[in-house]
């Protein structure tokens, strides 16, 4: 279909091109594919996605950024987590030990990030192909609220099935991807790269040389309807919020003492 | 033909070898000598037990209760070899309330022997109201039909004329009877029982007995029994994989209402496909919970129908629930968390049930806690298909990695100036191959070891010091160090990879 212009009273050119978004991502589903949202809490990043978050029943990729994968996981983590406590139902998690090689989940360090372990299911995969299926399986099912799997390879075939799953059934597919597994076109709606990032102590933790919050690199590599982005966000145990790191962080902490933390709360109270 | 000792002797003749005189335990020179065309071929008494176990299973298709017999053997002496004197193998089928599916008693006789001959064995079969009648019916009867009823109460009259040997005596009993003139059952009937339990022991009058129906005598079957079962057949073989799918629906739903009369829901089931050529099929399938919803229990099978290779064609496919438990109309929808609702909760068994069957049950897990100070003990993933764990309440932990390594990985620690005193983190590691340096720490956690265990492993584990640690990319691990219990060697290990 070729779009003609000739009217020379059509509107700016900004206009026109978020008209023709706004056609295209009709004929695209438009509205079927608008179900929910889940905001990270990150004001910044949650601009930066359609729909002001993580959508609902749609398909996210998650790549580690490095060969540890902890950051990654817990990425996901923080995402279940989120997803979980927005709705009630359980998770089904394929593990796949040949694409995350660093153990098996663990009930009490999942708590951290919001997740309950009472409503997880996990599933022991031995191939790609079985953690797609089972992905796909949990999909249409209506009890879950979110599925995630660990694969190395995908297609995007088997991304694009698992997308349409995700539509139809309404449940958040999740995939963890290895640092080493390669890029591949994926129908996936957003697409993350997370890797570690030194933390910035405060406080007793920087006096006794301890890591403070985790902190992660937090790449938007991939993301439909949207613009990609790259954010250092800092994770808080204590409060379970996600934050935009301080912008500092690449500048050395201003060194300080137990005693002259000692001394500014004293001065505070 | 079989090797007995230092010569060669037939183990079983055929109906024309017996026709031109010849008998089992012959000497196989001499049976040369009477037959010099002989075809001979060794005799393989394993692989007769285990054919003979198969056709047990697949006369399945007709009573559940089906089980081999003792095959015969050297004890029993050449007498109890071949058809003439009592035949070889045999199988027993406990029909009792299945002949009528069958069109009655004659046509399910006659049913047996058409099929179990169309497979080249030469049969014989009678049915009688007990093993011991039925046995003696069949293998000494007379007649030469193979086939033969012995009509309900008629055993005894129909035991009579048969010889002794028919009640499965030891030969020298058959022998001894045979020396005081007693060659036919029915000479048994009227002795005193006294001197003959005397003379022979328990056993002549404890086969009568149970030949006659006086006493009990059970049969072990090849499978265990089933009461829950449902059975189709087909005029013509079926082989089209919709035509399976399509029988297995109807028989789910044939078995989930004898369940629901029963009040009972199926963990595990069993489908069995009879072929015409004697084999048989068999899928198992397994529910995390009991199940009677036959679109459920359908789909399972469905999913791996195509396991199963149809061959020449399905005559006969039997669906029986071989482990059931109650189930109560209420219990349908037992949800697992009281936030869930009844259907949501049915969905995830449904889902459980399906990957299971797919990918086996023990790959599929619930997170569970037990109380422990170690972190793989105290949280672990227990199978789903089984009892679910009781929670436990965990008090506050120092923050764990979302994923634990099972078992903890070595690590190198690198000394620089010295290596780390105790109590103090590593400075440098190398953990699969790759170096990182320590930037900040925090710990030790100390965690005794579970001395109080019996398990020898953690007997011997030491105290293990913990340190959260973070390299200088900013990624965090859980590191310790663990002292032995015997030695003053430590050694250090990596045990999660925090984000």
């Amino acid at each position: 279909m070729a779009i003609t212009n000739t009217d020379h009273s059509s509107p700016p050119p900004s206009d026109r091109l978020a008209r023709l978004r706004a056609r295209v991502y009709a004929i695209e589903g438009g509205d079927r594919l608008a179900g929910g949202s889940v905001p990270l809490g990150v004001p910044a990043v949650d601009a930066q996605l359609p729909g002001g978050g993580i959508r609902t029943g749609a398909l996210h990729e998650i790549t580690a950024g490095d060969a540890a994968t902890g950051a990654a996981t817990a990425f996901a983590a923080v995402l279940l987590g989120r997803l979980m406590q927005r709705r009630e139902g359980a998770v089904l998690w394929c593990l796949h030990r040949h694409a995350v090689d660093t153990g098996e989940i663990h009930g009490p360090g999942l708590t951290r990030f919001g997740i309950d372990p009472a409503r997880l299911i996990a599933v022991q995969a031995r191939r790609d192909a079985d953690v797609l299926w089972a992905v796909e399986e949990g999909l249409r099912c209506p009890g879950l609220v979110a599925v995630l799997g660990e694969t190395v390879k995908t297609t995007l075939t088997a991304t694009r099935r698992l997308q349409i799953a995700a539509e139809d059934g309404g449940v958040t597919a999740l995939l963890l991807r290895p640092a080493r597994s390669s890029p591949a076109p994926s129908a996936a709606v957003t697409g993350w790269r997370v890797s570690a990032a030194p933390g910035l102590p405060r406080g007793f933790a920087a006096a006794l040389g301890e890591p403070g919050a985790e902190r992660w690199h937090t790449e938007l590599i991939r993301c439909r309807r949207g613009r990609p982005g790259a954010w250092l966000v800092e994770w808080c145990d204590e409060t379970g919020d996600l934050a935009l790191a301080a912008p500092v962080c690449d500048r050395p902490a201003r060194p300080r003492t137990v005693a002259t933390f000692a001394q500014a709360r004293r001065a505070g109270a | 033909m079989r090797e007995a000792r230092t010569r060669h002797v037939l183990y079983a003749v055929d109906a024309a070898a017996t026709g031109a005189g010849l008998r089992p335990g012959m000497a196989l020179a001499d049976a040369r000598a009477m037959v010099p065309t002989l075809a001979t071929a060794p005799a393989r008494p394993a692989e007769d037990k285990r054919a003979l176990a198969r056709l047990a299973g697949w006369c399945g298709r007709y009573s559940p209760w089906t089980a081999a017999g003792e095959p015969a053997t050297d004890a029993d002496g050449p007498a109890a070899l071949g058809l003439e004197n009592g035949g070889g193998a045999g199988l027993w089928l406990d029909v009792t309330g299945c002949a009528h599916l069958f069109g009655g008693e004659d046509a399910m006789l006659d049913d047996v022997v058409g099929r179990i001959g169309g497979l080249s064995f030469a049969v014989r079969a009678a049915m009688a109201d007990t093993p011991g009648g039925a046995w003696a019916v069949a293998r000494y009867a007379p007649c030469h039909a193979p086939g033969t009823v012995v009509p309900p109460g008629g055993t005894r009259d129909a035991l009579a004329g048969l010889p002794v040997a028919a009640l499965r005596l030891a030969p020298v009993d058959a022998a001894g009877l045979h020396g005081l003139g007693l060659k036919r059952i029915g000479d048994l009937y009227d002795l005193p029982r006294a001197p003959l339990v005397a003379r022979f022991g328990n056993d002549v009058m404890r086969r009568l007995d149970a030949a006659l129906g006086d006493a009990a005598e059970p049969i072990s079957p090849a499978l265990p029994a089933v009461a829950q079962r449902a059975r189709i057949a087909f005029a013509e073989p079926i082989g089209r994989p919709e035509d399976i799918a399509a029988a297995i629906e109807i028989l789910c739903i044939e078995l989930c209402a004898g369940l629901v009369r029963a009040g009972l829901g199926a963990r595990r089931l069993m489908l069995a496909f009879y072929r015409p050529d004697g084999t048989l099929a068999r899928l198992r399938v397994g529910t995390a919970r009991a199940s009677r919803d036959p679109a459920h229990l359908s789909r399972l099978f469905a999913e791996r129908l195509d396991t199963v290779d149809p061959g020449f064609g399905i005559e006969d496919m039997v669906l029986a629930a071989g482990t059931t438990e109650p189930l109560g109309a209420a219990q349908m929808g037992l949800a697992r968390g009281a936030a869930e609702s009844n259907a949501d909760a049915v969905g995830i068994d449904t889902l459980i049930d399906r990957l299971g069957n797919r990918l086996g049950p023990d790959r599929i897990r619930r997170p569970a806690m037990r109380a422990s100070h170690l972190p793989e003990r105290v949280a672990w993933l227990a199978p789903a298909f089984g009892p679910l764990p009781d929670p436990v309440a965990l008090p506050p932990l120092p923050p764990r990695p979302a994923r634990l390594l099972r078992p903890p990985e070595p690590v190198e620690v690198v000394a620089l100036a010295r290596p780390p005193a105790s109590g103090e983190p590593p400075a440098l590691f190398r953990w699969r191959r790759a170096v990182h340096r320590v930037v900040r720490a925090e710990g030790p956690e100390r965690i005794a070891s579970e001395w109080w265990r019996a398990e020898a492993a953690d007997a011997a584990a030491g105290t293990r010091d913990y340190y959260r640690v973070e390299d200088a990319d900013g990624r965090r691990f859980w590191l310790y160090r663990e002292e032995g219990a015997r030695s003053a060697a430590s050694a250090w290990y990596l045990h999660g990879v925090f984000g």
